[in-house]
Protein backbone atom coordinates (compact mmCIF):
# COMPACT_ATOMS: atom_id res chain seq x y z
CA UNK A 1 0.00 0.00 0.00
CA UNK A 2 1.35 3.47 -1.18
CA UNK A 3 2.61 5.48 1.99
CA UNK A 4 0.75 9.22 2.09
CA UNK A 5 4.22 10.46 0.77
CA UNK A 6 4.00 8.59 -2.13
CA UNK A 7 -0.03 9.26 -2.52
CA UNK A 8 0.94 12.64 -2.31
CA UNK A 9 3.81 13.26 -5.04
CA UNK A 10 1.08 11.42 -7.54
CA UNK A 11 -1.58 13.47 -6.76
CA UNK A 12 1.20 16.67 -7.41
CA UNK A 13 1.19 15.12 -10.90
CA UNK A 14 -2.95 15.30 -10.98
CA UNK A 15 -3.36 11.37 -10.86
CA UNK A 16 -6.88 11.03 -10.27
CA UNK A 17 -7.17 7.51 -8.66
CA UNK A 18 -4.24 9.04 -5.73
CA UNK A 19 -6.60 11.42 -5.07
CA UNK A 20 -9.35 9.26 -4.17
CA UNK A 21 -6.87 6.76 -2.06
CA UNK A 22 -5.60 10.49 -0.16
CA UNK A 23 -8.81 11.58 -0.19
CA UNK A 24 -10.33 8.17 1.62
CA UNK A 25 -7.93 8.61 3.93
CA UNK A 26 -8.29 11.86 5.27
CA UNK A 27 -11.44 13.33 3.82
CA UNK A 28 -13.01 11.97 7.76
CA UNK A 29 -10.18 12.82 9.94
CA UNK A 30 -10.43 16.61 7.86
CA UNK A 31 -13.98 16.18 9.27
CA UNK A 32 -13.62 15.85 12.63
CA UNK A 33 -11.21 18.53 12.98
CA UNK A 34 -13.28 20.69 11.18
CA UNK A 35 -16.03 19.85 13.12
CA UNK A 36 -14.05 20.14 16.29
CA UNK A 37 -14.03 23.98 15.34
CA UNK A 38 -17.00 24.45 13.72
CA UNK A 39 -19.08 22.80 14.66
CA UNK A 40 -21.17 22.48 12.02
CA UNK A 41 -21.68 19.96 10.08
CA UNK A 42 -22.37 21.84 6.58
CA UNK A 43 -19.46 23.82 7.19
CA UNK A 44 -17.36 20.82 8.08
CA UNK A 45 -18.47 18.89 5.06
CA UNK A 46 -17.18 22.85 3.11
CA UNK A 47 -14.25 22.36 4.84
CA UNK A 48 -13.06 18.59 4.02
CA UNK A 49 -13.83 20.19 0.12
CA UNK A 50 -11.78 23.28 0.60
CA UNK A 51 -8.62 21.09 1.78
CA UNK A 52 -8.82 18.10 -0.72
CA UNK A 53 -9.17 20.56 -3.74
CA UNK A 54 -6.10 22.49 -1.90
CA UNK A 55 -4.45 19.89 -1.67
CA UNK A 56 -5.00 18.14 -4.93
CA UNK A 57 -3.97 22.27 -6.24
CA UNK A 58 -0.86 22.38 -3.91
CA UNK A 59 0.51 18.82 -3.47
CA UNK A 60 3.43 19.81 -5.57
CA UNK A 61 4.51 22.95 -3.10
CA UNK A 62 4.75 20.06 -0.07
CA UNK A 63 8.43 20.11 0.95
CA UNK A 64 8.43 16.82 3.02
CA UNK A 65 9.67 18.63 6.15
CA UNK A 66 6.50 17.37 8.09
CA UNK A 67 4.41 14.40 8.12
CA UNK A 68 1.75 14.65 5.68
CA UNK A 69 -0.84 14.82 8.20
CA UNK A 70 0.59 17.65 9.46
CA UNK A 71 0.58 19.42 6.64
CA UNK A 72 -3.07 18.39 5.77
CA UNK A 73 -4.36 19.50 8.97
CA UNK A 74 -2.48 22.61 8.58
CA UNK A 75 -4.20 23.51 4.97
CA UNK A 76 -7.72 22.43 6.66
CA UNK A 77 -7.11 24.58 9.97
CA UNK A 78 -6.13 27.50 7.15
CA UNK A 79 -9.62 26.67 5.39
CA UNK A 80 -11.84 25.96 8.04
CA UNK A 81 -11.07 29.81 9.51
CA UNK A 82 -11.39 30.93 5.87
CA UNK A 83 -14.83 29.84 6.04
CA UNK A 84 -15.10 31.02 9.72
CA UNK A 85 -14.54 34.18 8.31
CA UNK A 86 -16.51 34.32 5.55
CA UNK A 87 -19.48 33.15 8.01
CA UNK A 88 -18.63 36.18 10.47
CA UNK A 89 -19.22 38.27 7.46
CA UNK A 90 -22.96 36.55 7.00
CA UNK A 91 -25.39 35.05 8.68
CA UNK A 92 -23.85 32.77 11.71
CA UNK A 93 -24.48 29.37 11.18
CA UNK A 94 -25.89 27.57 15.09
CA UNK A 95 -24.04 25.11 16.76
CA UNK A 96 -25.00 21.71 16.33
CA UNK A 97 -23.74 18.86 19.53
CA UNK A 98 -20.65 17.80 18.91
CA UNK A 99 -20.43 14.18 19.14
CA UNK A 100 -23.03 11.95 18.38
CA UNK A 101 -24.88 10.14 21.45
CA UNK A 102 -23.55 6.46 21.99
CA UNK A 103 -25.61 4.07 21.26
CA UNK A 104 -24.13 1.08 22.95
CA UNK A 105 -24.61 2.13 26.62
CA UNK A 106 -22.69 3.86 28.95
CA UNK A 107 -25.05 6.52 28.08
CA UNK A 108 -24.44 9.02 31.10
CA UNK A 109 -20.97 8.77 31.27
CA UNK A 110 -20.51 9.20 27.47
CA UNK A 111 -23.15 12.56 27.66
CA UNK A 112 -20.71 14.05 30.36
CA UNK A 113 -17.69 13.47 28.37
CA UNK A 114 -19.53 15.52 24.91
CA UNK A 115 -21.00 17.97 27.76
CA UNK A 116 -17.05 18.39 28.70
CA UNK A 117 -15.47 18.89 25.28
CA UNK A 118 -18.52 21.06 24.39
CA UNK A 119 -17.00 23.44 27.12
CA UNK A 120 -14.06 23.80 26.28
CA UNK A 121 -12.64 26.58 24.02
CA UNK A 122 -12.63 25.95 19.95
CA UNK A 123 -8.54 26.39 20.80
CA UNK A 124 -8.34 24.01 23.38
CA UNK A 125 -10.53 21.52 21.70
CA UNK A 126 -8.76 21.70 18.78
CA UNK A 127 -5.72 20.53 20.52
CA UNK A 128 -7.22 17.76 22.56
CA UNK A 129 -8.74 16.31 19.02
CA UNK A 130 -5.35 16.74 17.42
CA UNK A 131 -3.46 15.50 20.35
CA UNK A 132 -5.73 12.48 21.78
CA UNK A 133 -7.55 11.49 18.48
CA UNK A 134 -5.05 12.12 15.71
CA UNK A 135 -1.94 11.21 18.19
CA UNK A 136 0.33 14.50 16.89
CA UNK A 137 3.03 15.52 19.39
CA UNK A 138 2.85 19.04 20.76
CA UNK A 139 5.50 20.29 18.27
CA UNK A 140 3.35 18.91 15.27
CA UNK A 141 0.12 20.78 16.90
CA UNK A 142 2.61 23.81 17.53
CA UNK A 143 3.17 23.79 13.67
CA UNK A 144 -0.19 23.72 12.55
CA UNK A 145 -1.73 26.05 14.52
CA UNK A 146 1.39 28.58 13.65
CA UNK A 147 1.70 29.08 17.66
CA UNK A 148 4.94 28.56 20.07
CA UNK A 149 4.93 24.85 21.60
CA UNK A 150 4.63 26.28 25.05
CA UNK A 151 1.25 27.90 23.91
CA UNK A 152 -0.06 24.48 23.13
CA UNK A 153 1.28 22.68 26.15
CA UNK A 154 -0.46 25.54 28.01
CA UNK A 155 -3.79 25.01 25.84
CA UNK A 156 -3.80 21.12 26.94
CA UNK A 157 -3.25 21.83 29.96
CA UNK A 158 -6.13 23.80 31.15
CA UNK A 159 -8.13 21.61 28.85
CA UNK A 160 -7.00 18.67 30.32
CA UNK A 161 -7.99 21.08 33.94
CA UNK A 162 -11.18 21.48 32.78
CA UNK A 163 -12.38 17.94 31.33
CA UNK A 164 -11.77 16.56 35.23
CA UNK A 165 -13.34 19.08 36.43
CA UNK A 166 -16.46 18.05 34.45
CA UNK A 167 -15.80 14.52 34.43
CA UNK A 168 -13.80 13.80 38.23
CA UNK B 1 11.40 17.83 37.30
CA UNK B 2 8.94 19.78 39.36
CA UNK B 3 5.32 18.41 39.37
CA UNK B 4 4.16 21.76 38.04
CA UNK B 5 6.43 20.19 34.62
CA UNK B 6 4.75 16.98 35.00
CA UNK B 7 1.56 17.73 35.36
CA UNK B 8 2.02 19.96 32.00
CA UNK B 9 3.68 16.40 30.13
CA UNK B 10 1.30 14.27 31.38
CA UNK B 11 -1.36 14.43 28.96
CA UNK B 12 1.42 14.09 26.10
CA UNK B 13 2.49 10.74 27.58
CA UNK B 14 -1.01 9.74 28.20
CA UNK B 15 -1.66 9.97 23.91
CA UNK B 16 1.88 8.78 24.03
CA UNK B 17 3.39 11.24 21.72
CA UNK B 18 5.69 12.49 24.12
CA UNK B 19 9.43 12.26 23.02
CA UNK B 20 12.20 10.21 24.28
CA UNK B 21 13.73 12.60 26.65
CA UNK B 22 11.08 14.07 28.48
CA UNK B 23 9.20 10.24 28.23
CA UNK B 24 12.49 9.26 30.40
CA UNK B 25 12.09 12.38 32.71
CA UNK B 26 9.12 12.06 33.26
CA UNK B 27 9.02 8.59 34.16
CA UNK B 28 11.66 9.68 36.76
CA UNK B 29 9.20 11.70 38.07
CA UNK B 30 5.99 9.32 38.08
CA UNK B 31 8.49 6.82 39.99
CA UNK B 32 8.80 9.17 43.37
CA UNK B 33 5.25 11.24 43.19
CA UNK B 34 2.20 9.19 43.98
CA UNK B 35 0.01 12.58 43.44
CA UNK B 36 1.21 13.15 39.90
CA UNK B 37 0.84 8.72 39.17
CA UNK B 38 -2.72 9.60 40.37
CA UNK B 39 -2.85 12.26 38.00
CA UNK B 40 -1.66 10.00 35.03
CA UNK B 41 -4.04 7.71 35.53
CA UNK B 42 -6.84 9.84 35.54
CA UNK B 43 -4.85 11.02 31.85
CA UNK B 44 -5.11 7.72 30.44
CA UNK B 45 -9.06 7.39 31.12
CA UNK B 46 -9.41 10.72 29.44
CA UNK B 47 -7.62 10.06 26.52
CA UNK B 48 -9.61 6.60 26.36
CA UNK B 49 -12.41 8.22 26.74
CA UNK B 50 -12.23 11.19 24.48
CA UNK B 51 -10.98 8.88 21.74
CA UNK B 52 -14.39 6.98 21.99
CA UNK B 53 -16.31 10.64 21.91
CA UNK B 54 -14.01 11.32 18.61
CA UNK B 55 -14.65 8.33 17.30
CA UNK B 56 -18.42 9.11 17.74
CA UNK B 57 -18.37 11.73 15.77
CA UNK B 58 -20.27 11.62 12.06
CA UNK B 59 -18.46 11.54 8.43
CA UNK B 60 -18.75 13.43 5.72
CA UNK B 61 -21.38 12.46 3.11
CA UNK B 62 -20.84 10.45 -0.08
CA UNK B 63 -21.51 13.44 -2.41
CA UNK B 64 -18.52 15.46 -0.39
CA UNK B 65 -16.32 13.32 -2.63
CA UNK B 66 -18.12 14.10 -6.27
CA UNK B 67 -18.64 17.93 -5.65
CA UNK B 68 -15.05 17.72 -4.40
CA UNK B 69 -13.65 15.70 -7.43
CA UNK B 70 -15.68 18.00 -9.55
CA UNK B 71 -14.11 21.32 -8.23
CA UNK B 72 -10.44 20.01 -8.72
CA UNK B 73 -11.06 18.86 -12.01
CA UNK B 74 -12.81 22.10 -13.69
CA UNK B 75 -15.20 23.23 -15.64
CA UNK B 76 -14.23 21.48 -19.01
CA UNK B 77 -14.36 24.00 -22.07
CA UNK B 78 -13.18 20.97 -24.03
CA UNK B 79 -11.48 17.79 -25.47
CA UNK B 80 -9.68 16.18 -28.10
CA UNK B 81 -9.44 12.06 -27.22
CA UNK B 82 -7.86 9.82 -30.05
CA UNK B 83 -7.18 5.95 -29.75
CA UNK B 84 -9.78 3.72 -28.66
CA UNK B 85 -10.51 2.41 -24.82
CA UNK B 86 -7.72 0.24 -24.96
CA UNK B 87 -5.36 2.75 -25.62
CA UNK B 88 -5.97 6.16 -25.91
CA UNK B 89 -4.90 9.99 -25.64
CA UNK B 90 -7.12 12.40 -24.11
CA UNK B 91 -6.23 16.09 -24.17
CA UNK B 92 -8.06 18.74 -22.62
CA UNK B 93 -9.28 22.07 -21.89
CA UNK B 94 -10.59 23.27 -18.65
CA UNK B 95 -11.51 26.35 -16.37
CA UNK B 96 -9.77 25.47 -12.61
CA UNK B 97 -9.52 28.17 -9.67
CA UNK B 98 -9.04 31.05 -12.42
CA UNK B 99 -6.94 29.20 -14.65
CA UNK B 100 -7.07 27.71 -17.46
CA UNK B 101 -5.00 24.25 -17.90
CA UNK B 102 -4.13 22.44 -20.85
CA UNK B 103 -4.09 18.41 -19.71
CA UNK B 104 -3.05 15.54 -21.52
CA UNK B 105 -3.74 12.02 -20.35
CA UNK B 106 -3.15 8.54 -21.76
CA UNK B 107 -5.91 6.42 -21.25
CA UNK B 108 -5.08 2.41 -20.85
CA UNK B 109 -8.06 0.23 -20.24
CA UNK B 110 -10.06 2.86 -19.27
CA UNK B 111 -7.61 4.09 -16.67
CA UNK B 112 -6.61 7.54 -17.23
CA UNK B 113 -2.83 7.92 -16.09
CA UNK B 114 -1.90 11.97 -16.39
CA UNK B 115 0.78 13.12 -19.01
CA UNK B 116 1.15 16.73 -18.98
CA UNK B 117 -0.62 19.72 -17.81
CA UNK B 118 0.15 23.16 -19.08
CA UNK B 119 -1.30 25.72 -16.60
CA UNK B 120 -2.15 29.22 -18.78
CA UNK B 121 -4.58 32.40 -18.61
CA UNK B 122 -4.09 33.28 -15.21
CA UNK B 123 -7.48 35.56 -13.98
Amino acid sequence: MADDRELLARVAAHDEAAFRRLYERYATRVFCYALTILRNRHLAEEVVQDTMVAVWEGAATFKGSSRVSTWIFGVARNQAHALLRREARGARTANEPLVLPDPAGQVERAERVRSALERLSPQQREVVFLAFYEGLSYQEIARILGVPEGTVKSRMYHAKRALAEVLA
Amino acid sequence: MNCRQARELIPWQAAGSLPGEERTALAAHLAGCPACRTEFAQAVRLVRELRGAFARLPEPKDEVWIRTLARARGIPLGSLDVGSFLLGLSIGLSVRGGKVPLTGELKIFGHRVPLFEIEGGAR
